[in-house]
């Protein structure tokens, strides 16, 4: 077969030195910051995006990766702990987590979320293996108005996925684009949206955007909520290992968990968040005896945890396959790639393989590293939870703006970050949830493009779209997606979904 | 007299209506092209108008569905965190990351009510120190780590 071939690539590509390192660092800091609340994945991989800019291409997308994989395991640490959510995806751990806790049985909980978050992990990377070499083969099948189409119903599934108002999430996307054209037009030379200040030439820099709407944003709102105590029920490492009980009943809802996750992680806009919610919902129906849930029941945390971890691994998917990022992470991801002058899409498998494989094989790793660091560290973890806000957001607050002033010292983009900032703020305060806008912003550039040379082609005519099988039936599918939306019954199942 | 029933949405559509408008004003000079030979302005003024209408239309279901209010912000927060941003691009240049991070770190903590300088300043020196040792020396990133070195 050839994917023993490949997957012997990629672990001789990760399993260097150097890359240990870096998967080794990426998979602390992403359980540091699932531990903490107030820090998520989404800023921490800004941060540490311009120290990426002096690595080779693989050590830095290992460490990113490890960042967002690793904090789905410190995440539920602090669910199950404390009960206050270290990341969204955990949201739900902490219902039947923390009850567990509670009954004197966290040692349980935790071992269960670790290691159904390993199997879970395991199997994505078998998804990733299974999954990514046919959709790149179709990927290379594609051409300007197929990628245009695609880029539309990427984009629209992702609204549909996520939580919050649709139409709004549509306006963010449309306000995203707009913002991506900002800088020198390719084609015709002409500045767009400039004004003048020439750090805008090569276009608006992500980081300000991304670490103000983000990391400052959250900062802001963590402080206008009233100081709460954190009480962790404490947990050591020799009460870990759950019982032949918790075993039993905890297995399949692992099972469960990762195919459901694994699925719909490659779902653009699936995620972890939503992969994590549906595991719960999932359990709760299935379970013979449904009151159990909210009470400490194993399979609430089994399920969701294993589901989250997948999800985090075949998101990686559409975009190593079809350069399509799922979510705001991936969109992240998508850029520090093009910094390395990488164009995330099918051709990455053919023309760096052990860039694509190594990075699939460094996720394997990395899982079994997150649970070494996650079970016999607890403690140090439990630590941390100590830690009151008002010494974090200092700490916090300045790595943001230190990893975008290192970008290239210049203090307008601080202006930039503190202006983007306020307008996430506002955003917040109006209901708007921002990380669409970051899918948009990766996406403007490249769907210009592609709209422009399918009409070019096509000499204006934009029947061109419909014309194209390929495009044609990814414009249906956006149809019907669309349609999910506007029909008031299948609204209803999504707003009950997310009742939950 | 119409009644603004979602607040919320209301004000959505106002910041849609405004980006979208400034879209297109601004980019008024830039060529729009045809189709068949998109100019540089082909593409902003299609999203504006984007924008525009989705505006409009959340802004006239505001005042048909009721939805929530809009939290009151607070000022505190928001206006030292933002002022210590700022003035971390400013002052950057001039002193470098040494003393920078400790006058950041000061100026944010009076985002709290409780400010406790002596604390704060402890706090401030120990940020800064880690953060040079982290970023410049170990990380290697060519930030100036003191007067602008």
């Amino acid at each position: 077969m050839d994917v023993f071939a490949n997957l012997a690539t990629g672990f001789a590509a990760a399993g260097t030195l150097q890359n240990l390192w870096f998967a080794l660092i990426g998979c602390t800091l992403g359980t540091l910051i699932g531990v903490l609340p107030g820090i998520g994945p989404i800023p921490t991989i800004a941060i540490l995006l311009p120290v990426t800019y002096g690595l080779n291409p693989l050590s830095s997308l290992v460490m990113l990766a490890g960042i967002y994989y690793g904090a789905q395991y410190g995440g539920s640490t602090t669910s199950i702990l404390v009960n206050m959510p270290g990341e969204a995806s955990s949201i739900v751990t902490c219902i039947d987590g923390h009850q567990m806790a509670k009954q004197g049985r966290a040692g349980a909980a935790l071992a269960v979320a670790a290691l159904g978050s390993f199997f879970a992990g395991c199997v994505g990377t078998i998804f990733i293996c299974a999954f990514a070499p046919p959709l790149a083969a179709l990927a290379q099948q594609f051409n300007s108005p197929d990628y245009f189409s695609l880029m539309v119903l990427g984009l629209l599934t992702a609204v549909v996925l996520a939580h919050g108002s649709v139409i709004k999430a549509i306006a963010m996307i449309v306000i995203g684009l707009l913002f991506g054209l900002v800088g020198t037009d390719v084609n015709s030379g002409a500045t767009r949206y400039t004004f003048g200040v020439s750090v805008l030439w090569d276009g608006l820099d992500f980081l300000p955007m991304v670490i103000g709407m983000f990391g400052v944003v959250e900062i802001i709102r963590n402080l206008e909520q009233p100081d709460v105590g954190r009480s962790a029920i404490s947990a050591r490492f020799r009460d870990l290992w759950p019982s032949m009980k918790d075993f039993h009943e905890s297995w399949r809802a692992v099972i469960r968990g990762t195919f459901l996750g694994a699925i719909l992680g490659i779902l653009p806009g699936g995620g972890v968040v939503l992969a994590s919610f549906a595991a719960y919902t999932l359990e709760k129906k299935i379970a013979k005896d449904p009151s159990r849930f909210g009470k400490g029941a194993i399979e609430g945390v089994a399920g969701p945890e294993s589901a989250n971890n997948s999800a985090a691994q075949t998101s990686f998917i559409p975009l190593l396959t079809l350069g399509l990022p799922s979510n705001a992470i991936m969109a992240l991801m998508m850029g520090a790639m093009m910094i390395q002058g990488i164009q995330p899409g099918s051709a990455v498998m053919t023309s760096r393989p052990d860039l694509f494989w190594g990075l699939v094989a460094s996720m394997w790793i990395g899982n079994l590293m997150l649970v070494i660091i996650n079970l016999p560290m607890i403690g140090i973890w439990v630590k941390l939870l100590s830690l009151p806000y008002r010494f974090l957001y200092p700490a916090i607050l300045l790595f943001c703006v230190i990893g975008v002033y290192s970008t290239n010292n210049n203090s307008v983009l601080m202006v930039f970050t503190a202006g983007f900032a306020l307008f996430g703020y506002i955003l917040v305060r109006l209901g708007c949830e921002p990380a669409p806008m970051i899918l948009g912003f990766i996406l403007g550039p490249l769907m210009e493009e592609n709209l422009r040379r399918s009409l070019v082609l096509s000499r204006g005519d934009p029947m061109i779209f419909v014309q194209r099988p390929i495009s044609a039936i990814l414009l249906v599918l956006s149809a019907c997606v669309v349609a999910l939306i506007v029909l008031p019954a299948l609204r209803k199942t999504r707003e009950e979904a997310f009742q939950e | 007299m119409f009644r603004v029933k979602s607040p919320q949405d209301f004000g959505s559509a106002i910041v849609f209506l405004l980006i979208g408008l400034a879209g297109l004003y601004f980019g008024k000079d830039l060529t729009y092209g045809t189709a068949g030979r998109m100019g540089p302005g082909y593409f902003p003024y299609l999203l504006s108008w984007l924008i525009i209408g989705i505006g409009v239309f959340v802004g006239l279901t505001s005042l048909a569905v009721e939805g929530p209010p809009i939290e009151p912000p607070q000022f505190r927060p928001a206006f030292f965190v933002l002022l210590s941003v700022i003035v971390f691009g400013y002052l950057m240049s001039y002193v470098g990351l040494a003393i920078t991070g400790v006058v950041m770190t000061l100026i944010a903590a009076y985002a709290r009510r409780q400010v406790n300088l002596f604390e704060s300043l402890l706090l401030g020196i120990g940020l800064s120190i880690g953060c040079v040792l982290i970023f410049v020396y170990a990380l290697g990133q060519p930030l100036p780590a003191w007067w602008g070195e």
